[in-house]
């Protein structure tokens, strides 16, 4: 009987044009406008960054490390377990491999500068900062990374404090630095057996930025998500729309003389609700991979993103449905579909990434089941796996099942509906 | 068969249904008459096990089913006031799906599926979709889907409103056929007396939540045997006419309808020749002048002081 009445319910909105359009064309209309307006704004996840950093040194590497090498050979280190010459050379590491490394020399324009145009330097607002390397930089790092010197020296960083984001950059990009070296600092202060030729780490900071934060996505990546899932939300007030009809037109009478247990109805619009959201997204999805080329790595963790939001979905258009026959009235639906759909799609970022303003937005958004789903879906397209993305399956379900309890409680007894 | 036992229903501090009692026979056809906002609609919907009565119990074949209404609800098929179909679907479809809540399946959905869209003369229209229907046509469908499982009793709550006469007559005809073929007990509300004089061997009238009559249609109409129900017709009607017959000491309920006033008077009082002579002082222009059989309306306006559809 469960089946007779869920495949009526997908009867019914196969035989409505207008629903079907607004649950499958207009998302994908949407999808191709908001991709397309958008997509400077989102392009490559973020915006070209180009920064101009001067660069001045008050030492001279090479001889340095010889002295540091001379000290060692002194205190009985032989030369091979220093390792290579040249990984010893750290402020040539961050200097080449880093700053003029393959993944940041397209964004950063390295001016090696003299002593004497470090004033101009600083007056000149093209600069976005100045790196300074003090005097034996080198042979103080390579002392306390050897464990003779518990000192650990610093490199000067000038921000242009008006270049915002680039000297930000630029901060992040010393810092990552700067841990590294502190790491190995640590571990060689805990350890006899000294293996600088570890410090070839330092090498890959650069690439330790890029791995943080994932795969970059497309506008028309995050707007097929933040789409799919914002319609999501209407085909809890369609089907639910649908309920509401049959109590109007006392078909759920005739059901339930037909001597049809109300419980049965219940879980038929429940079931409903979640097949149609589980088609929606389905097909959403299909379109954006064939047309938009959106594509999902990891197909069992994507099914199950889709599966707990149609939960959600579900338990939505079951509490819709209980609190309109509850209250003898479909403006429960009305408000839903022209009011909290609306605020839920904003807060949960599918208009714009609203998350990316502040963390609080961000855990806010995530608190929306569409907003849950978004960020569950983006992490998988940004190359992330099951793990990932655990917390926002469990919180999905957990809203969803929420809501069907909340419904069963809500639902009417026989007769409290008429 | 079926009982109604002493039944109230209060919803909140509104009392829709008082101290109600009814009884139902195999095969007759029972009519329960009243205004909007009677109770009838009420008593129907404790009758079709929707709704448990506030007090009071609903027997039938001398079970109660108030609790346990399943045996009742397999026996019997009930017409909603709405037409209660699926307008996207098709007229089969629908049978069909109302069909399976009835617990029919296979081959026998089928065969009755198709005999009740003979029954109904829908047989050459069971592939359009409903919406596409007329009025008359949705309440035959109506009819049809309580149909379906062959119920012994058959509910229907105002079956015919909103239609047209030729769809209404085919409706009349088609309830009187399944009551005199299939032996079919029928419980009919309306606020139409002319249908429930037509199809109905016993009726019961409602009003404000009271059962105020009950009986056959004689045993009704022999409520107004002591008085007479005149009819008088013009084309028009002065105020001052009608005040005057108001305020005669031997005319009651008065009603004024567009080109016909009704009264009644007692038998043993005469006033014909006193309306004529008020028509010719008011001067209105008077058609024709009579006594009345009495109808159910006019033993409705007797026993309320209003017309029925009031």
């Amino acid at each position: 009987m469960l089946y007779q009445l869920v495949k009526k319910q997908l009867l019914l909105l196969w035989r409505n044009p207008v629903q079907i359009f607004y649950l499958f064309g207009l998302p994908i209309i949407l999808i191709f406008i908001l991709s397309m307006a958008l997509a400077g704004f989102m392009e490559e996840g973020s915006p070209e960054l180009e920064l101009k950093v001067a660069w001045l040194e008050h030492e001279d590497e090479v001889e340095q490390v010889n002295q540091f090498i001379d000290e060692m050979e002194d205190l009985g280190v032989p030369a091979e377990a220093l390792g290579e010459n040249e990984y010893l050379q750290m402020v040539a590491m961050l200097r080449e491999d880093v700053l003029q490394g393959e993944d940041l020399q397209e964004m950063i324009e390295l001016k090696i500068i003299d002593e004497d145009q470090k004033a101009d330097v600083l007056a000149d607002d093209s600069y976005s900062g100045l790196i300074e390397v003090p005097e034996n930089f080198t042979y103080d790092m390579l002392q306390v990374l050897s464990g003779q010197s518990g000192e650990k020296p610093e490199l000067m960083l000038h921000v242009n404090q008006e270049d915002g984001i680039y000297s930000s950059v630029l901060s992040q990009i010393l810092e990552q630095f700067d841990k590294v070296l502190t790491t190995q600092a640590f571990l060689q202060q805990h350890s006899l057996d000294i293996d600088i030729g570890d410090m070839q780490a330092v090498t890959n900071a650069g690439e330790q930025i890029q791995i943080d934060q994932m795969d970059p996505i497309s506008s028309r990546d995050y707007y097929t998500v933040a789409m799919a899932v914002y319609t999501g939300l209407y085909v809890a007030s369609t089907i639910g729309f649908f309920a509401t009809r049959e109590r109007q037109d006392q078909i759920f009478d005739r059901i339930i003389v037909g001597d049809l247990s109300r419980w049965v109805y219940f879980f038929s619009v429940l079931i409903s609700g979640f097949i149609m959201a589980f088609i929606q997204l389905l097909f959403l999805y299909c379109f954006s991979y064939l047309v938009f080329q959106v594509a999902f790595n990891d197909i069992l963790a994507f099914l199950i993103t889709t599966f707990s939001y149609s939960v959600s979905v579900g338990g939505i258009t079951v509490l819709l449905t209980a609190i309109s026959y509850r209250f003898k009235s479909d403006a429960i639906i009305g408000l839903f579909t022209g009011i909290v759909t609306s605020i839920l799609a904003f807060i949960g970022g599918s208009f714009f990434p609203i998350g990316e303003f502040s963390e609080t937005m961000q855990q806010i958004g995530d608190m929306t089941p569409n907003g849950s789903g978004l960020s569950a879906y983006i992490q998988l397209l940004r190359g992330g796996n099951m793990k990932d993305v655990t917390s926002h399956l469990i919180y999905m379900a957990s809203f969803g099942i929420a809501m069907i309890v909340i419904a069963a409680m809500s639902f009417p007894k026989r007769g409290a509906a008429r | 068969m079926l009982e109604l036992i002493d039944i109230s229903k209060r919803f909140k501090k509104v009392e829709a249904v008082k101290s109600l009692n009814m009884f139902i026979e195999q095969g007759e056809i029972i009519g329960l008459l009243g205004p909007n906002g009677a109770g009838k609609s009420t008593a129907i919907s404790i009758l079709s096990t929707l709704i448990e009565p506030t007090e009071g119990d609903v027997r039938f074949l001398k079970k109660s089913v108030v609790k346990k209404p399943s045996p009742l609800r397999k026996a019997i098929g009930v017409v909603p006031q709405e037409i209660a179909l699926y307008q996207q679907l098709s007229a089969e479809e629908n049978l069909l799906f109302f069909g399976r809540i009835y617990h029919l399946k296979g081959s026998e959905l089928k065969q009755r599926v198709n005999e009740v869209l003979e029954q109904i003369g829908l047989t050459d229209k069971r592939k359009v979709i409903v919406e596409s229907f007329s009025g008359g046509m949705k309440r035959r469908l109506n009819i049809g889907v309580a149909m379906l499982h062959k119920p012994q009793i058959l509910i229907m709550d105002e079956p015919t409103v909103g239609i047209d006469p030729q769809s209404r007559s085919y409706i009349l005809e088609t309830v009187k056929n399944l009551n005199r073929e299939n032996q079919m007990t029928v419980v009919y509300t309306s606020h139409y007396m002319e249908e429930v004089d037509y199809l109905c061997d016993r009726i019961y009238i409602m009003d404000q939540g009271n059962l105020i009559a009950s009986g056959t249609n004689e045993e009704i109409k022999q409520i107004l045997s002591s008085e007479d129900t005149i009819s008088i017709q013009a084309e028009r009607w002065s105020n001052e006419f009608i005040e005057h017959l108001k305020g005669h000491p031997s005319i009651r309920n008065v009603h004024v309808e567009e080109k016909e006033i009704t009264l009644i008077t007692p038998k043993e009082v005469n006033v014909f020749s006193e309306i004529i002579s008020m028509t010719e002082k008011y001067g209105i222009d008077l058609r024709s002048l009579h006594v009345k059989s009495p109808t159910l309306e006019d033993v409705f306006l007797h026993l309320t002081g209003r017309a029925l559809r009031d």
